[in-house]
């Protein structure tokens, strides 16, 4: 956890700061839609890629917000939105 | 009817002789402490009203006659009343000294006695932030006062950095009530090397004052 | 000894005294003088013994590199002499050595090396393996270094500083300096990291003329004053680096900041741009013998005379490869040193101005030549030297041989932030070949030499990190770049490794004792990678991290053929790159923790405190451990209960029940206003978290409470599930807000309504009711709730009021026989009533229909798609499941199992999870978490306990609550 995050309100902050939230899975699913599978897959699947992924970040020992980032998980730096590998 | 003399009791005790004390909403409050020093100080302002309000749009739930701090981090302060700017939704108000309660809207939520109020002040405030925090208190190009929310002593705290000219440096600093014994301890072995003493309500109230008054 | 002491590079103060002990000599060192040079200056030369061989050592290099110079300094054990400035008082004592360094009994060792081959403990000792257990004392004895006392404190004082930083700068030598100034220049924040007493590097005491004709250390000098004025850098000396990460993360310690010499802080910088300057040090010679004491590398022998005005040794060989080993032989002879001969690795590209001021000092320069091997026994006597093929010889009379390969770049801060590194032919060092983004390297470590081209090149770094901090420098940086092109570039190294007719007693590693001989073994063993030989033969494992053999076992591995690489290959590097205490990574050690509001009423009431998590809790107040008498007083007449640890919260606003819906298992649309609801709430797999109740306070206004433990991550955990919704809510925590008073017992009300105006009857305030009036004329909030099973009441007390209201309460229980009860009781006393504690009663897989509480679940309201209703689902008739069931003993009289103790039949199937006397039932009662079959009343259970020898303790599913069931009590 030697890297920084940057928290969208307190700005770069070392990543002790924060507690991750997982990989971004979108919203809860619809329960009228959900089968035991597709509620298994959110909660407890990820991609687990080597590269570029969105996830959610708190951060608890300042602000208290839920934000996302696109972070490179091999490098562990963060991925600016903008740029092309940051696709959710 | 027997006189009120009902106390209440500040999260943070500091070890130091009062010279000079006062009761106000009864809270004891200390003016002055025998033999302050000449800086650093620890101050304790945990009686000081603070309201922590939440609002979409946070404008609106302001108290009349305050300005907002319209971004996070941003800090207004009107005569002895200050607000920060949290969040999006979220700011904090301070009222320091003699001047009347606020009053608390639903947005508001009274949290006075959530949490511990401190000052350090004066020359070395921000060596001894630094043994304790790693969070850039005194990065260039920001206009002050301003409001850091980060860890101090490895607690969550709003920190608020009223003025860092020479001599006049005052540090805010406020977090959960409980942490009161442990985290007047840091700061005192933090500031040891530098002669750190506490001081009472006036020194903060003087150097509040005097501050540097940015834009 | 007499110092030099008209030198203008000297860092002592030959005229201030330090006197110290060593063993039991009485000596003295001056002011400025490191542990080791105090000792040499006083003719020690032996300053320990080695590892495995028992061989002697002594001062080889000044910064640490090797394990040689290891002492104990007033009882702390394995202090480098080297990097440890003296004090007055100090009681220095050798390492390793019986009676000690110079006469040591277990010197024979040496002579026994061929016992002890590459990979000797994994190869040796493991079979048959009943020797091991009597090896391992013997060789704990013989082998180590230094011995360390079990109840060791550290001492010296600890502390941490996290200074704020735009640039950091590791090595304060020109380049480091350079480069600092640069960004200082531009109004940036510098941290600077020197791991000397002082700025200047390699080039501070050197007398050399750089090409504007001055001499290095006095430009040096300019240099270090320049960054001292600057008020924009920040030096911090005796600081080496701990590690460096990404995201610009540097962390270093530094030593003795006091006259305590094991004052240490811990440092931790992030900045935005991370210059590496660290240099270089010297590659080691390998020849015989190598490091007989007597044996050092030129910079060792050029500083003790430079800048600690202490002369090396009377006759000198040397045998270097690169010209400031020609600059330092010139240099001492003009001191005072005898110069035998001059052997230099290199047949040409030696600097003319040196060579001629060899031989106008009418030195004997022997080009192409080198050491082969040293002579003497327990300090170098005589010294031969050969031709490169080995075939011209001669021995040479010395006290000192001044021996180096050349220089090796440090390199380790780079690696570890992530630079790819490749062998570089010309200069023979290992170079970035792509550093990451936002780290420079400058100086040295490039190769240059040129006092003006290191100069250039830090500023250059400099420039670059001012680039990196957003001010754009694109055109100074083309300029510079342009202009340090024009100045020497990097410097041929010599390609040198090891000398003929060396291997047996040729040490590659100092620290762990390894020969090139034991490299040969492992080679010969089939290990080709110098990554696998390191940790085979053990080389460079020690607490010099590599310094020594670093550079050398790469090189020599893929010299001898053996590696399947094309290019020599570096081996790992790992933080720490510089040892020390483990208490100073601990730093300040703060341990912060929280207190009630009346944490001190609680310990001067006799209450025995203890951390439960972030805060202090009493578990009881009297000696027994069962807490017996404040149970019975809770059953039998009023206790009191501090209980301000429960989360509180205020959520407020327009869709704050949508966010209640959303977390709790409960229907949230229906709590009314006077009364506290109880619900639960579930992770997504239906597991029971957390539970406590929720009062509405107001329209679209909520006050809740949740357990200590889930206190720290409600608004975490509400936030987070509620993150895709963009609801208008608020959410305040509280917990600390409030003191909670648990007043319990059947007189509970009585001692009440001697303190409030409000009426407090059944009829006016109910069980689960919940009501806001005063106490002693402050406001607060008040539930009726039965956790313990008697009348209660929950006071919410604001926490400055707290001491106020609870001195108020055990006034006016006096004449009830009120008193205070700890966590143990409690427990008990909710035992006796079933109800569960949340991680005692559940568990990770624990789901809400496990425990019982299914009934808190609201199935109908998929609207709000709330946590854990999936998995409840699911979960409803799951079989195979643990469920929660009450006990008691078979034998009424037996003691209650441990908590933990496992219920068995033939497997295990479930376990205890509380077990306690009544008191009041006057038999043991227990929860415990056991498979469904085993679960209805009546089952018998096993339980097998530590230490129960095998015989199973009886009991029986009984049905909860064990005390008044029908729950009269609460409703009284």
């Amino acid at each position: 956890m030697a890297f920084t995050i940057t928290c969208p309100i307190c700005g770069p902050r070392s990543g002790y700061e924060f507690r991750y939230g997982g990989q971004d899975k979108g919203p809860r699913p619809d329960p009228a839609e959900m089968t035991p599978e597709t509620w298994c897959d959110y909660v407890h699947m990820t991609d687990s890629c080597p590269g570029v992924q969105k996830e959610w970040w708190y951060h608890r020992a300042g602000c208290g917000i839920w934000f996302t980032i696109y972070r490179d998980t091999t490098t562990n730096l963060e991925v600016s939105p903008d740029s092309p590998e940051a696709v959710a | 009817m027997k006189p009120d003399n009902r106390l209440r009791q500040s999260p943070v005790q500091l070890d130091g002789r009062p010279h000079r004390t006062l009761v106000r909403d009864h809270w004891p409050v200390v003016c002055e402490y025998a033999d302050e020093g000449d800086g650093p100080w620890l101050v304790d302002l945990s009686h000081c009203q603070r309201i922590d309000i939440q609002a979409r749009p946070l404008a609106a739930m302001i108290p009349e006659g305050l300005p907002e701090p319209e971004a996070p981090g941003e800090v207004r302060i009107q005569d002895q009343s200050l607000i920060t700017r949290m969040g999006k939704a979220q700011a904090c108000l301070w009222r320091f000294g003699q001047a009347a309660a606020f009053p608390v809207g639903f947005n508001g939520t009274e949290i006075t006695e959530a949490t511990l109020a401190l000052a350090i002040l004066g020359r070395h405030t921000f060596a001894i932030a630094e043994k304790l925090s790693s969070l850039d208190l005194q990065a260039p190009g920001r206009s002050l006062p301003r409001l850091y929310q980060g860890p101090f002593a490895q607690v969550p705290c709003q920190l608020v950095v009223l003025d860092a000219a020479a001599g006049r440096e005052m540090l805010l600093l406020s977090c959960s009530r409980g942490y009161g014994r442990d985290m007047v301890g840091a700061i005192t072995n933090a500031g040891a090397e530098f002669n750190l003493r506490p001081a009472g309500e006036d020194r903060f109230m003087r150097m509040f004052e005097n501050r540097e008054k940015g834009a | 000894m007499i110092r030099l002491n008209h030198l203008p590079t000297l860092r002592i103060k030959p005229g201030v005294p330090r006197s110290f002990t060593y063993g039991r000599r009485r000596l003295q060192g001056v002011e400025g003088d490191t542990v080791a040079t105090a000792l040499f200056a006083n003719g020690v030369r032996v300053f320990g013994r080695s590892l495995k061989y028992h061989r002697p050592r002594g001062l080889y290099s000044l910064d640490g590199e090797s394990s040689n110079t290891l002492v104990n300094v007033d009882g702390v054990p394995n202090v480098c002499a080297e990097t440890t400035l003296l004090a007055d008082g100090m009681c220095v004592a050798s390492q390793n050595a019986f009676p000690g360094p110079d006469f040591d009994a277990l010197g024979f060792m040496d002579a026994l090396s061929w016992a002890m081959p590459a990979g000797f403990y994994y190869r040796m000792l493991h079979k048959p393996a009943r020797l091991w257990p009597l090896a391992v004392p013997v060789i704990r004895k013989m082998a180590g270094v230094g011995t360390l006392a079990p109840d060791f404190q550290a001492p010296g004082r600890r502390d941490e500083i996290y200074p704020a930083a735009d640039v950091c700068v590791i090595g304060a030598g020109v380049a480091g300096m350079s480069a600092a100034l640069a960004a200082a220049e531009a109004g940036l924040r510098v941290v600077l990291f020197e791991s000397r007493p002082w700025p200047g590097g390699a080039f501070e005491y050197r007398p050399g003329a750089a090409r504007d004709g001055v001499a290095c250390f006095q430009k040096t000098a300019e240099l270090a004053a320049a960054v001292k004025a600057s008020p924009h850098i920040r030096l911090f000396l005796n600081a080496p680096v701990i590690g460096v990460y990404s995201n610009g993360l540097v962390t270093a310690f530094q030593r003795g900041r006091s006259p305590h010499p094991f004052d240490e802080r811990y440092i931790e910088v992030r900045a935005a741009s991370v210059v590496v300057a660290t240099g270089c040090i010297e590659r080691p010679l390998l020849f015989e013998h190598n490091e007989r004491p007597g044996v050092m590398q030129a910079g060792c022998a050029h500083r003790l005379a430079r800048t600690w005005g202490i002369l090396p040794g009377r006759t000198a060989v040397f045998s270097v490869g690169h010209d400031p080993g020609l600059e330092a032989a010139v240099d001492l002879f003009d001191l005072g040193v005898e110069i035998a001969a001059v052997a230099d690795l290199r047949q040409d590209g030696l600097d003319p101005a040196l060579v001629d001021a060899l031989s106008r000092r009418r030195i004997p320069l022997l080009r192409g030549w080198s050491a082969t091997k040293a002579h003497g026994r327990r300090r170098v006597a005589k010294v031969t030297l050969a031709g490169a093929n080995g075939r011209f010889r001669k021995t040479l009379d010395c006290d000192l041989l001044v021996a180096s390969a050349g220089f090796t770049p440090v390199t380790g801060p780079l690696t570890l932030a992530g630079a790819k590194l490749a062998f570089d032919e010309r200069t023979g060092f290992f170079l970035p070949t792509c550093l990451p983004p936002r780290v420079h390297a400058a100086g040295r470590i490039t190769g240059r030499q040129d006092w003006h081209a290191v100069a250039a090149s830090g500023r250059l770094a400099g420039l670059c990190a001012i680039q990196d901090n957003g001010i754009d420098q694109t055109a100074a940086i083309g300029e510079l770049a342009d202009a340090l092109g024009s100045l020497p570039g990097p410097v041929r190294g010599a390609k040198f490794v090891i000398a003929p007719d060396s291997g047996k007693k040729t040490f590659i590693c100092f620290d762990e004792d390894a020969t090139v001989k034991n490299v040969d073994q492992a080679m010969a063993k089939g290990f080709n990678v110098p990554e696998l030989i390191k940790r085979f033969a053990s080389v460079g494992t020690g607490p010099g991290q590599g310094g020594i053999p670093g550079h050398n076992l790469p090189l020599y591995v893929h010299q001898s053929g053996a590696s399947p690489d094309a290019q020599p290959r570096p081996t790992t590097v790992r933080a720490p790159l510089t040892p020390t205490f483990l208490a100073t990574y601990a730093g300040a050690r703060l341990d912060m923790s929280k207190r009630t509001p009346i944490h001190d009423l609680q310990v001067a009431a006799g209450g025995r405190m203890e951390r439960l998590g972030v805060w202090h809790r009493a578990r009881r107040f009297s000696e027994d451990v069962h807490s017996r008498e404040e149970i019975l007083s809770v059953r039998t007449a009023v206790g009191i209960l501090d209980a301000s640890t429960l989360g509180k919260f205020r959520i407020f606003g327009p869709d704050a029940v949508k966010v209640l819906d959303r977390v709790y298992v409960g229907d949230m649309t229906r709590v009314p206003r006077t009364r506290a609801k109880y619900s639960a709430m579930c992770n997504e797999d239906g597991c029971l978290i957390d539970d406590g109740v929720i009062v509405r306070t107001g329209d679209n206004d909520y006050y809740l409470t949740t357990s200590t433990g889930r206190a720290g991550v409600t608004v975490e955990w509400i936030r987070y599930h509620t993150r895709f919704d963009d609801w208008d809510f608020g959410i305040v925590n509280l917990t600390d807000a409030y003191g909670v008073i648990n007043l319990a017992g059947p007189e509970a009300r009585a001692v009440l309504q001697r303190v409030t105006d409000a009426d407090v009857s059944n009829e006016a305030f109910p069980f689960m009711g919940y009501r806001e009036f005063a106490v002693g004329e402050v406001p607060l909030r008040a539930m009726r709730l039965g956790f313990v099973g008697e009348l209660s009441f929950e006071l919410h007390v604001p926490a400055s009021w707290m001491a106020y209201v609870w001195n108020l309460l055990m006034d006016a229980g006096k004449d009830f026989g009120i008193r205070p009860f700890g966590l143990e009781a409690q427990n008990t006393l909710r035992l006796e009533k079933g109800h569960v504690i949340i991680g005692s009663e559940s568990e990770q897989r624990t789901t809400l229909h496990d425990v019982g509480l299914g009934f808190l679940w609201h199935r109908d309201k998929p609207w709000a798609r709330t946590v854990g209703d999936a998995a409840l689902r699911q979960t409803e008739h799951q079989p195979g499941r643990l469920k929660l069931v009450g006990f008691r003993m078979a034998d009424p009289s037996a003691s209650p199992p441990r908590d933990g103790s496992v219920i068995v039949d033939r497997r295990i199937r479930g376990y205890v999870c509380t077990a306690r006397y009544s008191v009041v039932l006057k038999e043991p009662v227990g929860l415990a978490l056991v498979e469904d079959d085993s679960s209805a009343k009546g089952a018998p259970l096993a339980i097998y306990e530590d230490g129960c020898g095998g015989r199973l303790i009886q009991a029986v599913v009984t049905e909860t609550p064990f005390y008044d069931p029908e729950g009269l009590r609460l409703r009284l």
